[in-house]
């Protein structure tokens, strides 16, 4: 099957932030370009544009991935979150409240990616360790806050008890 | 974006794939490797990701990987991979990256910064190779023709292994590793790392002995250079110490 042969645009319908999305689009599209220049969805940062940072973290089909690093065209009939689509109304969900109380920003750059890392995280393992924090989030560079406070964010949501 | 490809493909068959290769053409499947460098010949890709395996299976002899098996799917299972999963966990500390990047992959990419690749190199499993035909071969013999559809890498070796890296920092990527697998009557070394080439040797497990590796390490040590992670000298000696601790983990 063919799915573009001899032409330079193609259908994707994809679920972004529980919205169904459907478009024609450039093949050479990255999912990053997609959500920042189709949809507008500009929470996911480009950094370094090669997989390094994670300021592009968006999670699809229940796992985190660089959208920098997934073609649009890939991510067709995928489930899609970005930050966007992680609170809810003007309700912000219990990690973000956590990232204010905790003082976990600072310039704020690599937040959106370190907030999706963190909440799958919180979903594949409600519980999880400092460690398994540290490892959660290893995609994700931070360079102003050292990563303390935003460990100790996520630790307050998995670390009650 | 990655403003050469004009094309993508989803191919039907393994031969409709084989026989859709160009030069300008190249198999996809995580990606993470070929959107990262958006190399300007290529303009059509080959999407295989609904053809190659993406299961794994175990026996009492044998543990195969299908080569669409994400890299964190090894890192997530110690208890299954053993040294393999701590090889796939640091061959990219990214769990994004890992989430996305295939052992296929890992394996046609021939990184030899990998861990997982340079410890899969030691462990030299047999690959199913399609092309568009089966053909089974060993991976250091795989001249990286076809595609790659599954691993199989026999448990003995697997349990029979030792794995050492060295790196700046544990989540940055070694510029070191060594691994070493003992098989009936051999031990096979490989070093790799930031250096020319992946380096081998196989060696008679009688002949081995404290003097007996000083020819790998000089033959080893030759790949690298002075650089900032230090001198080749400095490098020698840690090959020394990695064969030394790998050997002990067997």
């Amino acid at each position: 099957m063919l799915v573009s042969e001899n032409q330079d645009f193609q259908n994707i319908s994809v679920i972004v932030n529980g919205q169904n999305v459907d478009k024609k689009i450039r093949t050479h599209l990255r999912l990053l370009d997609f959500l920042r220049n189709e949809l507008n969805l500009t929470g996911a940062k480009e950094v370094c544009a090669e997989g390094e940072c994670g300021a592009c973290t968006v999670i699809m089909d229940g796992k985190i991935v660089n959208s920098c690093l997934v073609l649009a065209v890939e991510a067709d009939g995928a489930e899609i979150t970005t930050i966007e689509g992680v609170s809810k109304a003007d309700q912000l969900s219990k990690l973000q409240q956590a990232f204010v109380d905790y003082h976990s920003v600072q310039c704020g750059y690599c937040i959106p990616g370190m907030i999706l890392a963190g909440e799958q995280l919180i979903k594949d393992s409600p519980e999880a360790s400092i460690e398994e924090i540290k490892y959660g989030i290893s995609g994700n560079i931070c360079r102003c806050t050292g990563y303390t406070k935003i460990i100790d964010a996520v630790a307050s949501i998995t670390q009650k008890g | 974006m990655w403003s050469s490809i004009k094309k993508i493909i989803i191919p039907a068959s393994f031969e409709e794939a084989i026989n859709k290769k160009t030069n300008s053409a190249v198999f996809y499947g995580g990606g993470t490797y070929l959107v990262s460098n958006k190399d300007e010949k290529i303009d059509t890709l080959i999407d295989i990701n609904s053809l190659i395996d993406k299961s794994i299976k175990v026996d009492k002899n044998s543990l195969t990987i299908g080569s669409g098996v994400a890299v964190q799917e090894i890192a997530n299972d110690e208890e299954m991979f053993n040294k393999l999963s701590m090889a796939a966990k640091y061959s990219n500390f990214s769990k994004n990256i890992r989430n996305q990047r295939t052992i296929g992959g890992e394996i046609a990419q021939k990184n030899i910064r990998s861990d997982l690749f340079t410890f899969l190199v030691a462990l030299n499993p047999l690959l199913e190779i399609r092309n568009p035909a089966k053909i089974m071969i060993k991976l250091r013999e795989w001249n990286g023709k076809g595609i790659i559809n599954k691993i199989l890498i026999s448990i003995t070796d697997l349990k029979s292994s030792g794995f050492e890296r060295y790196s700046v920092l544990e989540s940055a990527p070694a510029f070191l590793i060594v691994a070493v697998v003992r098989k009936a009557l051999e031990l096979d070394f490989v070093i790799s790392g930031k250096a020319d080439k992946i380096y081998g040797h196989t060696m008679q497990l009688s002949e081995f002995s404290k003097n007996s590796i000083h020819s790998i390490i000089d033959n080893s040590a030759k790949h690298f250079s002075n650089d900032q992670y230090g001198s080749v000298e400095y490098k020698a000696s840690l090959i020394a110490t990695g064969i030394k601790r790998a050997v002990e983990q067997i």
